[in-house]
């Protein structure tokens, strides 16, 4: 292409962009993209709730630590590392799609961190670190108000300038019957037997009581409601990703429990929910919902060497030609580039070291539709996940629904 | 805080908003679409919006995530690829309307793939380099110009079939 060929075809894309771009409203975009951001916030929060009660209960109790958790800032989830894995076996993609395979663990334990044990204190449960600098305190008479009551201390290694890390919780009564209103800053983890949870994790190089400097630590805390009583739990770590991911299991590992020690959440569920239908496609299982898809069956596409193939499955009948989809592309990690997290969400898959997603309000031909995208990496392996469901609330949570059966082997 | 990231924001959109909304048309091919791509890349930036002002270079960070948004997973799904493959013919619009060759040129466009198609804008509207170009779509420069060699070959049939074979050919007219 010469350079006259050049010059007249960016002539003719700057009229064509003249020509077919809208009068830029400005105040409009700004309203939107903060609703937008807004909702997808509330989308997230709620999502990590959904995630983390979901594999807590799958795997029996309060073991999955790690998936309830908060970034430095203290504003939402980041997964880690010791999500339970699953015994699923790779299947050859294949249309139609393999026989049912098992997606959810059978409730097999699964470990707490290293070294990390179980405490329980007020019918509340929950997991301590190692390297306890003196035995735990407790203190089982103090009497309940909205300042103080009953108190459990676990009292860890120092962390130099006269900080230690700790561990405490407190049972008090609720002021006004309900906990202290909370701000932005916090999160909602999904306690089991707990309401009204809300949770940070931070750094602080502060005192919080003088404000002046201190030693550099993460400090983590929850606070929630059960059987009347609010109930509070403080925490110090080190600095660093470590101390956060011992804020984060901390909070995980919470539930509220019966006199008799059981959970008080309902029993077992599936982590398929009630009419969908598992899919396993090159170790990486997940649920689809049950339809018809005689119409549009669902079908492998080989990309091409330097990405993974890809499974797409067309459900329900959105309007406009649109249909839900579920598109599920794996391939080796170092095969593709993991972009696109700009904008996105931490969030917890099982058996992956990292996941990624967003969940939004898109137009396809016309139609609304609620779309989620998800990116996960476990081992050498990535998942993308796109997918679209009907709009409003019920796609959303269908959404959630999907991210909540996935698992990356 | 927040009053301060919704003024910074705000001056950004009115100060590169249309800019971005142009490209957005373009690569997407309708302005609905281009303002939905718009809307869904501001929002990003607005809950990333330390980290855009981090950037040297804030306006390309946010058209990166635009192109992004475009070629990503979700919008790959879409039916509007589909669409595209039973794009009416070329030329069937009136010739002596003062938009047949922005019809002509936008119909071409629609031809082309995503990813070609984004090649050609980004290339020729935005005018990056093939290594900027590379840069903002997450892929290698010889990538980028196969992308674009292809483009190119596929424009000078669909803009003047059966003539002089070169892009000239709607300017010449309406001159």
């Amino acid at each position: 292409m010469n350079d006259h060929e050049t010059t007249v075809l960016a002539e003719r894309l700057n009229r064509l962009a003249d020509h077919q771009t809208p009068q830029l409203d400005v105040v409009g975009q700004v309203r939107a993209a903060r609703e937008r951001h807004r909702r997808q916030r509330l989308a997230r929060i709620g999502l990590v709730g959904v995630a983390a009660a979901t594999v807590a209960i799958v795997v029996g109790v309060t073991t999955a630590i790690g998936t309830v958790t908060a970034s430095s800032d203290g504003e939402v989830a980041r997964p880690t590392t010791s999500a339970p894995a699953t015994t699923t076996t790779d299947a050859a993609p294949t249309t139609p799609p393999p026989a049912a395979e098992p997606v959810v663990p059978s409730g097999e334990p699964t470990g707490l961190p290293a070294g990390w044990e179980w405490r329980t204190f007020q019918g509340v449960k929950f997991a301590v670190p190692p390297g306890a600098r003196i035995a735990d305190a407790v203190d089982e008479h103090s009497e309940p108000s909205f300042m103080d009551g009953p108190s459990f201390t676990w009292n860890g290694p120092p962390l130099g300038a006269d900080e230690y890390s700790y561990v405490e919780v407190t049972v008090r009564e609720p002021f006004e019957g309900g906990p202290p209103p909370r701000d932005g800053d916090f999160f909602r983890p999904s306690i089991p037997g707990a309401d009204e949870a809300n949770g940070y994790v931070q750094t602080r190089d502060d005192d919080p009581g003088t404000g002046r400097p201190t030693v550099e630590r993460t400090v983590a805390g929850v606070q929630f409601m059960a059987g009347g009583r609010l109930v509070g739990i403080n925490a110090q770590f080190p600095a660093g990703p470590a101390g956060q991911q011992m804020g984060r299991a901390l909070i995980a590992s919470l539930s509220v429990t019966s006199p008799d020690g059981a959970t008080e959440t309902p029993g077992q569920e599936a982590a398929v929910p009630a009419g969908w239908e598992p899919r396993s496609f090159l170790g990486v299982t997940f649920a689809v919902p049950s339809r018809d898809t005689s119409r549009y069956p669902e079908y492998v596409d080989e990309i091409g060497p330097s990405e993974g193939p890809q499974l797409i499955w067309y459900g329900a009948d959105l309007g406009g030609d649109v249909t839900e989809a579920v598109n599920v592309q794996v391939g080796d990690r170092s095969g593709g580039a993991l972009t696109g997290y700009d904008g996105w969400d931490p969030v917890a898959v099982r058996g992956a070291q990292e996941a990624y997603m967003v969940i939004d309000t898109g137009h396809v031909n016309g139609v609304e539709v609620t779309e989620l995208s998800l990116t996960a990496v476990g081992g050498e392996r990535y998942a993308h996940f796109a997918c679209r469901f009907q709009v409003g609330p019920e796609g959303e949570q269908m959404a959630r629904d999907l991210i909540a059966t996935i698992t990356v082997n | 805080m927040t009053d301060y990231r919704d003024a910074e924001f705000t001056d950004f959109v009115a100060d590169h908003g249309g800019r971005l909304l142009s490209t957005a048309c373009l690569v997407t091919g309708d302005a609905h679409l281009g303002e939905d791509l718009l809307q869904t890349t501001l929002a990003k930036a607005y809950g990333s919006w330390a980290k855009v002002c981090a950037a040297d270079h804030p306006p390309a960070y946010v058209r990166r995530m635009m192109i992004n948004a475009h070629l990503g997973w979700v919008r790959r799904l879409t039916n509007t690829e589909r669409v595209l493959e039973i794009f009416p013919d070329v030329g069937g619009g009136d010739p002596q309307s003062a938009h047949a060759e922005t019809d002509e040129m936008r119909q071409a466009l629609l031809r082309l793939s995503p990813r070609v198609r984004t090649a050609i804008v980004l290339r020729y509207f935005e005018d990056l380099t093939e290594a900027e170009t590379a840069e903002v779509m997450g892929c290698s420069r010889s990538t980028v110009n196969n992308h674009v060699s292809k483009g190119l070959a596929a424009l000078r049939g669909l803009l003047a079939p059966g003539r002089d074979g070169d892009l000239t050919t709607a300017s010449r007219r309406n001159q």
